[in-house]
């Protein structure tokens, strides 16, 4: 027996131990706008691209890159002051716990291919909570107030679909409106006073209970509200839901209304 | 159970009562700090309590340079705060910071210092992420927000910085001493326009008067903070009326816009002492010096004897009142009105006539003066006389007196009307006429001084009525003057100005 064990042992023929090769982090950028990624990846866990890969837009649509020198500018005075602090500051972290995990710029916006039935052009897209397209870079001009108000009521429309996948929709928000959508692109056929009419904040929400959802947002941070009062006392469907968007929020930690007035006086003092 | 019944209702209507009352507020979740980054925040305060003093030289987006800011943490959350911004540059002590934050330590300052002050003024920020930064031994703090990613240091006080925030608080303590002084130069302004305001004078010309410029004071409204003056550019331009706005400030009146043309410009209008003309009434101010009027030099403001620019025919700017009147003028005119001053010596003079022998004292034309006619032999005649004598018989018979008197112009619309060349021509219907020349020159000596008169335009539309009448108004003082009416409407409707 003890033979046997011996014979047993000897007979175990021991491994290499595994190598050790220590780990090497990614190297710190050099250039201004590689490292201002970098800083925005390493304090949110976001990543933001402007490389073009063609797998980020579907196969009937295109999109250009963006201008290279027009990146850093965007990322500076676009996505940090106009969609990073507006939440930051009301409620510490709440980007780093937030914001989408990648960010892909686009120079002009996702033109879908003529012909189809999706036929338009797209500002923003939202892939689920990991995921948003931001497109028109190539028109960055801190002077042009209008292109500045539609980039950002664009991310934060998309980043509410983010918030909507995180958290889902305020409960009892997609029956306000039920069996008042109007399904697909069906959308344009509606006017401003109908789509009001029927409690969206504006025709493109008719779409769906999603986009419903995040009109409702880009018109809040676009909208002072004292016209927001005004325009939700119109009827009780727009104020119900007007309720349940501005209540999502605060529940969060983001008052929408100051949210909207930082926006406004970041714009004014650009 | 009764006692319920009465009082329910009661208690029901009080409660909602006091529900309504109440304001709605938002409340937002309270401020998070996890269990890690507390351990992170403990280590850092024990860092920044261990050492006496720190500074930050943090730069507000908005702000042109960074400010200095001394930091003394003390045990509790406690910090006293120097910095080398205004309304903080005093030792502001135990303010309250605090630490926040899920994942990276966030420090807080309070709303009352300055770094809630730079953030409302500014676009700074009173939230930072701070790091430490071991090999260096200082802090780096980035706004929290994620606005920028600028990073200030929060280093040990040294005697670089320590210097350099002394410097910012020396230049904020000089800056209040200049802005108490400039305050206290203004209130003199301001007690200087007040007191000019407050002039009361009869004078007959209210005018603004330096140097290089001349105007007519129309309104000095301190209501509405607007000056409006009529001035000329040239003595041979048109009138220009212009209203500017005025704001006081340690130089002065500080017009807006200014008054320029040609190389003149006035923009500030500096006011020296008041000043006191009027012999009368020594104590009395009648104007207030200029000290300066942009560059158009010094000068007085106020009420003046003399007219701040020649009045001039507005079909022929070349030819002044008082040229049309001792070289043209066709027709006599009459004497109308006297100023307050020459009241007192027309009435004292209308005794002396009304005195003399066989002088009916209840005739119409006592006092009458036929000035200059340029076409009749009546020419430079001052006439004194009565439509009727003395008695009351049937016959029409009157006493009149002729005085030649020399009138020449002296240039810049005013004019000699003092020298009494002969008594001529007097002519009595009763009795023998007395020799009054003596007299006369007295009074006129009085009414139109050797120095002479300065000829004024006066617009009937004042008082509802059309055309214009012409004064005479001494330029030794202006309270003595003579109004004349034009003989026919060819002239009183001609415009000098």
């Amino acid at each position: 027996m003890l033979l046997l064990t011996v014979v047993s042992l000897a007979s175990c023929e021991k491994e290499d131990a595994i190598p050790y090769e220590p780990y090497e982090g990614t190297e710190i950028p050099t250039n201004p706008t590689d490292l201002s990624i970098y800083n925005i990846q390493q304090e949110y866990q976001s990543k933001i691209i402007y490389r073009y890969d063609r797998r980020y837009i579907t196969a009937d649509a295109f999109a250009a890159p963006p201008d290279y020198d027009k990146v850093l500018p965007y990322i500076e005075n676009v996505i940090r002051k106009l969609f990073i602090a507006p939440y930051d500051r009301q409620k510490n972290d709440f980007m780093r716990e937030h914001m989408p995990i990648e960010m892909i710029m686009f120079g002009t916006s996702m033109n879908y291919v003529e012909g189809d039935e999706r036929n338009f052009s797209a500002s923003g897209v939202a892939y689920g909570l990991s995921r948003i397209i931001i497109t028109g870079v190539n028109n960055y001009d801190l002077n042009n107030a209008s292109w500045l108000r539609g980039q950002y009521a664009t991310l934060h429309h998309e980043f509410s679909h983010v918030l909507d996948k995180i958290y889902g929709r305020p409960i009892g928000f997609d029956e306000v409106s039920k069996g008042k959508y109007a399904g697909g692109t069906a959308y344009n056929s509606f006017t401003q006073a109908e789509a009001r009419s029927r409690g969206f904040w504006r025709n493109y929400g008719m779409t769906n209970e999603s986009e419903d959802f995040a009109t409702w947002v880009d018109g809040l941070v676009t909208t002072p509200k004292d016209e927001v009062m005004t325009i939700i006392s119109a009827n009780e469907l727009l104020r119900q839901k007007y309720q349940l968007v501005y209540n999502f929020y605060l529940q969060k930690g983001i008052d929408i209304h100051e949210l909207q007035e930082y926006l406004q006086t970041i714009l004014d003092n650009l | 159970m009764r006692r319920m019944n009465l009082y329910f209702p009661v208690l029901v209507a009080l409660l909602a009562l006091l529900t309504g009352c109440n304001k709605e507020t938002t409340l937002l979740p309270p401020r998070e700090i996890s269990e890690e980054v507390q351990v992170i925040a403990d280590r850092y305060n024990e860092i920044l309590t261990s050492t006496d003093k720190w500074v930050l030289a943090y730069k507000p987006e908005n702000y042109e340079d960074s400010v200095y800011i001394q930091l003394q943490f003390a045990e509790e959350g406690k910090v006293d705060v120097l910095s080398g911004y205004r309304d903080f540059h005093t030792l502001q002590s135990a303010t309250v910071y605090t630490f926040e934050g899920k994942y990276i330590p966030i420090i807080t300052f309070a709303d009352n210092t300055v770094f809630g002050t730079l953030a409302d003024l500014y676009n700074g920020s009173a939230k930072f992420k701070i790091n430490y930064i071991e090999e260096g031994e200082y802090f780096e703090f980035v706004r929290s927000d994620g606005y920028d990613d600028d990073a200030f240091r929060l280093i040990k006080m040294n005697a670089s910085y320590e210097e350099k925030l002394t410097n910012q608080i020396d230049a904020i303590l000089a800056q209040i001493a200049y802005e108490e002084e400039q305050a206290r130069l203004s209130a003199e302004v301001r007690q200087k326009v007040k007191d000019f305001v407050e002039i009361e004078s009869d004078f007959y010309f209210y005018n603004l008067t330096v140097d290089d410029f001349s105007a007519a004071i129309n309104s000095f409204d301190t209501t509405a903070r607007t000056i409006s003056l009529t001035y000329k550019e040239t003595s041979t331009s048109a009138p220009t009326d212009v209203t500017v706005g005025y704001t006081l400030t340690a130089e002065g009146i500080v017009l807006n816009p200014a008054i320029a043309y040609g190389a003149v410009s006035i923009d500030v209008i500096a006011l020296g002492d008041l000043q006191y003309e009027d012999p009368d009434s020594p104590t009395a101010a009648t104007s207030i010096e200029i000290v300066s009027a942009g560059n158009a030099g010094a000068g007085v403001m106020g009420y003046a004897h003399t007219a701040p620019y020649p009045y001039t025919r507005a079909t022929d700017r070349s030819q002044t009142l008082a040229d049309y009147f001792v070289n043209e003028y066709p027709s006599s005119v009459e004497s109308r009105r006297f100023g307050s001053k020459a009241t007192v010596y027309m009435e004292d003079f209308r005794g002396y006539i009304r005195s003399l022998p066989n002088f009916n004292p209840s005739g119409r034309h006592v006092y009458i003066i036929y000035a200059p006619n340029y076409t009749s032999s009546l020419r430079n005649l001052f006439w004194v006389g009565s439509s009727r004598r003395v008695d009351s018989d049937a016959a029409y018979g009157s006493m009149g007196f002729n005085l030649r008197v020399n009138i020449q112009g002296l240039g810049g619309n005013r004019m000699d009307m003092n020298e009494i060349i002969q008594q001529t021509n007097s002519t009595s219907t009763y009795g023998p006429v007395p020799d009054i020349s003596e007299r006369t020159q007295e009074y006129l000596d009085q009414i139109t001084p050797a120095a002479g008169v300065t000829l004024v335009p006066y617009n009937m539309a004042n008082e509802g009525s059309s055309g214009y009448r012409l004064r005479l108004v001494s330029t030794v003082d202006s309270r003595v003057w003579v109004e004349f009416s034009w003989s026919s409407s060819t002239y009183y409707n001609m415009v000098f100005n």
